[in-house]
C-alpha cells in the first residue's frame, strides 16, 4: 500500500504538471489559430472591430449566403453542423468579450425542431467553459460530471488537438479576411445528392420539439439586454418538406410574441430556386450558381425590414 | 453506464475503494450489489430476466451435481431451455416473425397481423446467457462441482466488468478466484490500471475517431465512392478491433485492480496469416465456447472430413446468429464458415514455417478476406452489404479523392501507433513488461502518457460499445 501510495502521488504529481503545462502550450496555440471552424473563425472575428451586420447560423446560412450581399463588412458567424444551443452560447461569449455587432442576422432552422435537441453541442465552444458563464451553464446542464472533467485544464482541448495544430499551421495572418463564408462548387453528384436528402428530410417522423424554443428565446433575450438588432430567417428549401407548416407555426409563434422580424423562405420560397436541380448542392444546401439569388434575395428583404422596424 | 465514461471512473473509484475496505467475508455482496447497479444503470427492469436465469442455473447445478442417471441430464435441458428461452424470446423472435412475414408476402398472402413483441433486446444478454449455460454443462460434464453460494454464483454471471461484453468466462476460471481472499497487490493493480487506459486508449482515440467516418460513409453509402466505400470498411475493421479489445482490456484491468484475472480475448487477430488463426486470436471466448460445447457436440473433425465441413459450417452459422438475429450476421458466420472449411481442405496449418513475405501476403491476405465479412457485420442489409461489396471494385478505375487521402491522413497515425504498441505489448507477453517491480519510469511515463493521449485525442462523449447489442 505504501508503494501505491507514493507511486499514485508520484502520477498525480506529474499528471498535474503535464496538464497545466499542456493546457498552457494549447490555449497559447489555440489563441493564435485563425482558421477552421472550431476557433478559428470565431477568433479571426475577435481580432476585428464589430462589424455592422453578423451573420449567425448552422451550414446552411454558412453555404448558403454570402455576406457581401448584406453590405460591406458583415461577417458570417455560421458554423457547419451546429444548432441554436451553440448559437446562442457563442452569442454569449460576444457579449462576455464585448464584440457585440449592432445587427445580428440568426439563420434559425427549422429542422432542428423536429429532433430531440442536441445539448452535445456545446462542446465546440467547450474553450470558454470556466469563462464564460453561459457557456459554463449549458455545459454543466449537459453533463454533471462537467466540473469533474473540466478540472483537468487539458479537456478544454479535448479531441480537438490534431485539428488544432492543423489549424494552426494553415493560419496565414497575411491571408485576405474569410468572412466565414464557404459556396459549395457545383458538382454532378449534385441532383443525386438534393434528390437523396430530399427523400430523408421528407421522412423525419412527426414530433415536434418544443423544450427547443428555449435556446431561441434565450437568443432573444440577450439581444434585448444588450439593445441589438435582431432578425431571424429561414433559408430557403429545394422542395418544401412536409413537415414545414408545423414547424414554421412553432417558430413563428415564439418570433411574434417577441416582435422580432422573422422572413421565412421555407414559407415565401424564392420562386427560381424551387424544385431547381441546377442550384442545389443538396435539399438543404445551395451550390454557388443558387448562392447569388438567395443572397441578393435575403439583401433586398433584410432592408425592406430595417426600413418597416425601428431598431429594438 | 459505459466503461468509456466519466460516471464510470466514479463508480470504479468507489467500488474498488470500497471493496479493499471490507473484508473478505463482505465483498461478494458488495461485488453483487455494485454489478446489480452496474446492469441496471441500461434498463432497470431487466435485471428481474438475469435473477431468472440464475434462479434456475443455480438450482439445476445443484439438482445435477446431486442426481444420478437420466434425471442430471433432465436439469441440464431444463437449464438450457430456460436461458436459450429468454434468448429466444428477446432476441430471435421478432426475427423469426419478420421471415414468416415475407413467406406469406411471397405466397400473395395480403390478410395477415403478427403478433410482434415491442421489446428492446436486454443489454450483453447473449454474453451472459452463454455464460452461464457454461456453468451448468461444465456441472453435467464432471468438470466441476456446482456451486451452494447463491451469492458467488450470482457474481459468476453478473461481476461487473464482464457481464455486458465478456469475456464469455468458464466457471473453472473465475468462481473458484471469488471464494480465495484478494490482498492489495501494489504490481496487480498498476497493471491493471495500465491495462484500463490502454483499453480506453483503443476506443475513444481510436475506435471512436474511426467510427465517426464509417457511420456517415455506411449511413448513406449511397452517396460515397467505392474508395470512401473501401476505406470505410478498412475503418470498420480497425475500429470493432478497437471498440471490442478495448471493452475488453477495460474488463481485465478493472477485475485486475481487483485481483481477478479474466481470460484473454484478443490477441492480435490482425497480425494472423489464416483465418483459423484469426479465430484463435479474435473473440476468443465465444471462439472457444463454440469450439468446446458446439464443435465438439457435434462431432468436431471426428466423423470425417465432409462432416467436420458441415460441422465448422454449423458452428459458424451458429456463431454468426449468436451476434444478431439478421440474415446479415447469417452471412457472416457462412463466410467464415467457408473460410474454415476451405483452408481445412487446403490443410493450412496454424504455426507452420513460412518466410517472411509469405508471412506478410498471408496476413494481407487473411486481412482482406475478413474485411469482405465484416462488410456484412456493419451493413444493416444486404441491399446495402451488396452494395458496397459490389462498388468497392470502382477503385480499381478511379482515382482517390481528396476527401479520401484527407481522412487517411487522420486514422493512419493513430492506427500506426496503436498497431505497433500492441504489437511490442503483445510480443514481449503482455503488459508485464510495465510492472512496477522492473522499475517505476515505465509504468509511470507510460500511464502519464497514456492520461494525457486521452485527454488530448480521445472523444470524450464517444458512443456505445458496439458488442453491447449482442
Amino acid at each position: 500500500m505504501k508503494n501505491f501510495t507514493i507511486f499514485f502521488l508520484l502520477f498525480m504529481g506529474g499528471l498535474f504538471s503535464l496538464d497545466r503545462g499542456g493546457a498552457w502550450l494549447l490555449d497559447n496555440l489555440y489563441e493564435r489559430v485563425r482558421s477552421g471552424q472550431r476557433g478559428g473563425l470565431v477568433n479571426t472575428y475577435l481580432d476585428l472591430t464589430p462589424p455592422p451586420i453578423v451573420l449567425m447560423g448552422d451550414s446552411r446560412l454558412v453555404s448558403n449566403i454570402c455576406p457581401d450581399s448584406l453590405g460591406p463588412g458583415t461577417f458570417s458567424l455560421g458554423h457547419h453542423g451546429t444548432t441554436q444551443i451553440f448559437h446562442t452560447a457563442l452569442l454569449s461569449v460576444l457579449r462576455q468579450k464585448q464584440k457585440l455587432p449592432r445587427t445580428i442576422l440568426l439563420h434559425v432552422d427549422l429542422d432542428e425542431y423536429l429532433r430531440p435537441s442536441y445539448p452535445e453541442d456545446i462542446q465546440y465552444l467547450k474553450y470558454y467553459y470556466g469563462q464564460d458563464p453561459l457557456v459554463t451553464a449549458y455545459t454543466n446542464e449537459w453533463t454533471w460530471l462537467a466540473p469533474l472533467k473540466f478540472s483537468f485544464a487539458l479537456y478544454r482541448h479535448n479531441s480537438n488537438v490534431a485539428s488544432l495544430a492543423k489549424n494552426y499551421v494553415s493560419s496565414n495572418p497575411d491571408a485576405p479576411l474569410n468572412q466565414g463564408y464557404e459556396p459549395e462548387t457545383p458538382s454532378p453528384q449534385d441532383s443525386v445528392r438534393t434528390l437523396y436528402a430530399l427523400e430523408k428530410l421528407n421522412a423525419e417522423p412527426p414530433y415536434l420539439n418544443r423544450a427547443h424554443l428555449r435556446y431561441l428565446r434565450e437568443f432573444i433575450a440577450i439581444c434585448k439586454q444588450e439593445q441589438m438588432e435582431l432578425i431571424c430567417f429561414t433559408a430557403t428549401y429545394y422542395q418544401q418538406p412536409r413537415h414545414l407548416a408545423a414547424t414554421s407555426a412553432l417558430v413563428d409563434s415564439v418570433l411574434r410574441a417577441e416582435s422580432i422580424p422573422y422572413i421565412n423562405y421555407a414559407q415565401q420560397p424564392i420562386t427560381e430556386l424551387s424544385n431547381n436541380l441546377r442550384y442545389w448542392h443538396d435539399a438543404t444546401h445551395l451550390n454557388a450558381r443558387g448562392i447569388p439569388l438567395h443572397s441578393q434575395d435575403l439583401a433586398r428583404r433584410v432592408a425592406e425590414v430595417r426600413a418597416r422596424k425601428p431598431l429594438l | 453506464m459505459l466503461f468509456n465514461s466519466f460516471e464510470f471512473l466514479v463508480f470504479f473509484v468507489v467500488v474498488t475503494t470500497l471493496y479493499y475496505i471490507l473484508p473478505h467475508r463482505h465483498r461478494w455482496w458488495l461485488l453483487l450489489g455494485a454489478s446489480c447497479g452496474f446492469y441496471m444503470a441500461f434498463i432497470p427492469a431487466y435485471i428481474l430476466i438475469l435473477f431468472f436465469t440464475i434462479l434456475i442455473d443455480y438450482v439445476a447445478g445443484i439438482q445435477i451435481a446431486k442426481a444420478t442417471g437420466p434425471r442430471r441430464k433432465q436439469f441440464l435441458i431444463l437449464s438450457l431451455i430456460a436461458n436459450l428461452g429468454v434468448l429466444a424470446i428477446f432476441k430471435y423472435y421478432n426475427f423469426f416473425l419478420d421471415n414468416v412475414g415475407a413467406m406469406l408476402d411471397s405466397l400473395h398472402v395480403t390478410q395477415y397481423e403478427l403478433p410482434y413483441l415491442g421489446i428492446i433486446l436486454p443489454i450483453g444478454l447473449s454474453f451472459h446467457t452463454f455464460q452461464a449455460m457454461s456453468y451448468t454443462i461444465e456441472v453435467y460434464r464432471g468438470n466441476f462441482p456446482a456451486e451452494r453460494h447463491l451469492g458467488l454464483y450470482s457474481l459468476y454471471v453478473m461481476f461487473y466488468p464482464q457481464l455486458v461484453a465478456g469475456p464469455i468466462e468458464r466457471p473453472q476460471n473465475v468462481l473458484p478466484q471469488f471464494h480465495v481472499e484478494k490482498h492489495f497487490e501494489f504490481n496487480e493493480v498498476v497493471m491493471g490500471l495500465q491495462r484500463i487506459l490502454w483499453g480506453l486508449f483503443k476506443k475513444v482515440v481510436v475506435g471512436d475517431v474511426l467510427a465517426g467516418y464509417v457511420n456517415s460513409v455506411y449511413n448513406n453509402y449511397e452517396m460515397h465512392s467505392g474508395w470512401s466505400l473501401l476505406l470505410a470498411t478498412y475503418a470498420f475493421a480497425i475500429q470493432i478491433y478497437c471498440d471490442f479489445s478495448g471493452y475488453s482490456d477495460i474488463a481485465l484491468g478493472s477485475a485486475q485492480v481487483m485481483g481477478f484475472r479474466l481470460m484473454e480475448n484478443f490477441r492480435l487477430p490482425y497480425f494472423a496469416k489464416s483465418v483459423t488463426e484469426f479465430w484463435r486470436r479474435w473473440h476468443i471466448s465465444l471462439s472457444t465456447w463454440l469450439r468446446d460445447y458446439l464443435y465438439i457436440s457435434l462431432g468436431g473433425s471426428r466423423l470425417g472430413k465432409i462432416f467436420t465441413y458441415r460441422n465448422l459450417m454449423l458452428t459458424m452459422l451458429l456463431g454468426g446468429l449468436w451476434h444478431g438475429a439478421s440474415w446479415n450476421f447469417v452471412i457472416w458466420g457462412f463466410l467464415n464458415g467457408l473460410y474454415l472449411s476451405v483452408e481445412k481442405l487446403l490443410g493450412v496449418r496454424v504455426g507452420e514455417p513460412l518466410s517472411w513475405p509469405v508471412k506478410l501476403l498471408r496476413v494481407l491476405l487473411t486481412f482482406h478476406l475478413i474485411c469482405l465479412t465484416w462488410v456484412f457485420f456493419r451493413a444493416t442489409t444486404f441491399e446495402q452489404a451488396w452494395y458496397v461489396v459490389t462498388h468497392v471494385t470502382e477503385v480499381l478505375h478511379t482515382a482517390p479523392p481528396a476527401l479520401d487521402l484527407e481522412k487517411l491522413g487522420t486514422f493512419v497515425p493513430r492506427v500506426a501507433v496503436l498497431l505497433l504498441l500492441e504489437y511490442a505489448f503483445l510480443r514481449r507477453h503482455d503488459f508485464h513488461l510495465l510492472a512496477p517491480t522492473n522499475g517505476w519510469a515505465k509504468p509511470l511515463a507510460v500511464s502519464l502518457g497514456l492520461v494525457v493521449v486521452l485527454l488530448c485525442f480521445g472523444v470524450s462523449s464517444g458512443g456505445q460499445f458496439i458488442y453491447f447489442q449482442f
